[in-house]
């Protein structure tokens, strides 16, 4: 052993290091290979899941019709962990060419950065008549188009029919107002096995709890935000959608609370009547449940309005070279053109959100072997949202903040709550422009 | 040989003899770990304190100076104090008990019988567990409805519990099984201090007519001062760093029950954007843990055997 660093530490030794040393470091610099002529363009995507080589399939038969195109596909986790990427992408300078955006927050904050493309010039007159405007708008930051709609979805209500008519409700007559969801809910809720504890539930909505939220306050003709950029959410129309939920679970017991993160399971397992999820797991639900329990999907319920928030991602490209961006925009257009929309709505369970799309004769005919998917693609037409805000991620996390003490207490003071949470998030709005 | 000339053989000699070559290949060994942990470590560290002292949310192109405001808004933030707190809590739940197990533990396990080294893996194996994966399973068996420690409540007659579902038991519930994760490593580090002490020491208390709790008490804790003190200060910095368990589990809720320090910042940084903000919050913990860290240091020369 000393003999051998002693041979290290002589001349010839140290010269031998420094030159391994030196090769590592060159190794380290990749070179790039691309063909001659070929344009490289890198997508990143927050798909995971069983759905997911649908996308690639298309991607696939983009580049297989366009072989000047070579796309670099890449998994960058949910749409939380996207956005961080594409935020140390921009410190870094190293972002992709086209990107999955997440509607729920982030957007006004990358576009504010400059470097995405607007995409006002590429959106035709007839794609503003083929996209609900309410839809459209939650990717309209300044009044420029920043993301084209892709992976769309609404929360719809995932119903358990045998239920239904085992407690005597008509099994495919949806909650049609507020009033009904708590009526057939109750009956839904029920001890089973008379052992005291309650077995069977009403009504309960998936993790995501803010979205969910947003659907109430929008049925009530609420807004999260005012036309001057200013947060709402101490108005009349929130707390009523606040204290609506707080009764679903105190007051009329058929939501048990703070146990979203199991609620689908307690469906799947046949242990829930009504739940609201993402239409986006309408699929995966269906294989789930097999022939446990039949198994139907039914429309949000409306209080003064039938609104549904909206969901999902869109895709935008970033700034880069004209051959690049050329090429970023022709598989946006491929993959959110009408024919790319049907092919992605008939594999993955997504929204079929463009009117010609759902117009096509292949899906109309998938819509009459699947009526599950066609709820979705109907209620979409109903979407209700507020265009992107750079708030919206300190909304989202208050907002579940203030439903959670809501769950946990019964005696929860809710107008004081949304007034500090409200004010909090003003004070955010003010500080940051 | 070869001819050399005076001055050229005299620089020659003042390099031999100051060993300068020596010098030179020392920095040059080191060079690359002080390249990496410079633009690892102390570039990044440099960088965020300048940009706590801006407003920017890491995206746009410019970031505005603002002084020392972060660091005020950071005193009056009530979501701060709180998230201080909830770690305080989780320090406090988590520290002594793990210790006090791995103490136990490494003092049951420090004799040969047949199966010791068995045992000795099985409690460290959750020490190098992925901690994601783990806080997944654990997560399971603590789902309020179909988790089976409330099964196994229900089935001794006791009534179940709302584990992660309610902010009372939420903290304890990390707790619980950070315990279970790190036990093993307090009692790997307790095995190594108990194997140090001579056994004539213990003779002597055998001698004197000392049962094992006198051996216990006048040998073994004393002399296993520099180790506790050790873990002690180890075990503080990592818990004031937990963040993966959270993040899985809980998400910081319900209602900020479980929202400590890291997973403030973190949201700080990346769903509120406030970028500058949150930089402001890590040298604050950076203040605090060194400050924590310099204090025991102090208490800690005492415990040392002179």
């Amino acid at each position: 052993m000393r003999v051998f660093a002693r041979r290290c530490l002589s001349t010839p030794g140290r010269i031998t290091f420094a030159a391994l040393g030196m090769i590592l470091v060159l190794l380290s610099f990749q070179v790039p290979a691309s063909g001659q002529g070929q344009v490289t363009i890198a997508f990143w995507h927050a798909m995971d899941g069983p759905k997911t080589p649908v996308l690639i399939g298309m991607v696939r038969d983009f580049a297989k019709e366009n072989p000047a195109i070579k796309v670099d596909v890449t998994f960058q986790g949910d749409y939380t962990d996207v956005v961080r990427k594409v935020q140390a992408g921009i410190a870094a300078n190293a972002l992709p060419n086209l990107v999955m955006l997440g509607q729920r927050h982030g957007i006004p904050n990358i576009s504010d950065s400059g470097k995405l493309l607007v995409l006002d010039s590429y959106v035709t007159a007839e794609d503003r008549k083929d996209i609900s405007p309410g839809l459209f708008g939650r990717y309209t930051h300044d009044r420029k188009v920043m993301a084209i709609p892709f992976l769309i979805s609404t929360p719809v209500l995932h119903i358990n029919a045998s239920r239904f008519r085992e407690v005597g409700l008509a099994p495919d007559k949806d909650p049609a107002t507020w009033d009904d969801l708590v009526d057939y809910a109750k009956k839904l809720t029920r001890d089973v096995n008379g052992d005291g504890r309650i077995d069977q539930w009403g009504f309960h909505t998936h993790g995501d709890i803010a979205w969910h939220v947003f659907s109430f306050i929008y049925q009530n003709g609420g807004t999260l935000y005012g036309r001057d950029g200013q947060a709402t959410l101490d108005s009349r129309e929130v707390i009523e959608a606040i204290q609506f939920w707080s009764d679903l679970v105190h007051k009329h017991k058929v939501m048990p609370a703070l146990t979203h993160a199991g609620a689908s399971r307690l469906f799947v397992a046949g242990n829930l009547g009504i739940f609201q999820r993402s239409s986006a797991f309408v699929e995966g639900a269906a294989a789930q449940i097999g022939s446990r329990f039949d198994y139907r999907v039914g429309f949000l319920p409306k209080k003064r309005f039938l609104a549904v928030p909206s969901g999902g991602a869109g895709l935008g490209v970033f700034k880069s070279t004209p051959e690049k961006e050329k090429a970023a925009i022709a598989l946006l257009k491929y993959l959110t053109g009408t024919r790319g929309i049907a092919t992605f709505s008939k594999g993955t369970g997504y929204i079929t959100f463009r009117r010609s799309s759902a117009a096509l004769p292949d899906m109309q005919a998938f819509f009459a072997d699947n009526p599950r998917e066609h709820v979705a693609a109907q209620q979409i037409e109903y979407a209700r949202t507020n265009p992107p805000h750079r708030a919206d991620g300190a909304v989202w996390d208050g907002l579940e903040n203030v439903i959670e003490k809501v769950e946990t207490d019964a005696k929860a003071d809710i107008p004081a709550l949304l007034k500090e949470l409200n004010a909090r998030v003003n004070r955010e709005i003010a500080r940051y422009r | 040989m070869i001819r050399i000339r005076p001055k050229t053989r005299a620089l020659m000699t003042f390099i031999a003899t100051r060993r300068v070559a020596d010098i030179v290949a020392g920095y040059g060994f080191v060079l690359p770990a002080l390249l990496l942990i410079g633009a690892f470590v102390f570039l990044p560290a440099v960088y965020g304190f300048l940009v706590s002292f801006t407003r920017w949310d890491m995206m746009s192109p410019t970031r505005t100076f603002v002084g020392l405001s972060n660091y005020a808004e950071l005193l009056e933030s009530s979501e701060f104090w709180r998230s201080l707190a909830v770690t305080m809590y989780y320090l406090v739940g988590t520290i002594p008990i793990t210790m006090a197990l791995g103490l136990a533990l490494a003092v049951a396990l420090n004799r040969q019988f047949r199966g010791v080294t068995f045992f000795r893996l099985v409690f460290y194996s959750p020490v190098v567990t992925s901690t994601v994966a783990m806080a997944v399973v654990w997560l399971w068996m603590y789902d309020p409805i179909n988790g089976i420690l409330n099964y196994f409540l229900l089935q001794v007659g006791l009534p179940p519990q709302k584990w992660l579902g309610s902010s009372a038991t939420a903290m304890p519930s990390l707790i619980a099984m950070d315990i279970w994760k790190y036990v093993g490593y307090d009692m790997v580090l307790y095995l190594a201090g108990l194997q140090s002490i001579p056994a004539d020491l213990y003779e002597a208390v055998e001698v004197d007519g000392g049962g094992r709790w006198a051996r216990f008490r006048s040998i073994t804790w004393p002399l296993l001062a520099p180790t506790t003190f050790f873990i002690l200060v180890i075990s503080i910095i990592n818990r004031f760093r937990v963040f993966a368990t959270v993040h899985t589990m809980t998400g910081g809720g319900p209602a900020g029950a479980t929202e400590v320090i890291v997973y403030f910042l973190y949201k700080q940084a990346f769903q509120y954007f406030k970028v500058g903000y949150a930089f402001a919050i890590a040298y604050v913990l950076f203040v605090m843990i060194f400050g924590m860290t310099l204090a025991q240091w102090r208490i800690g020369k005492s415990v040392h055997y002179q």
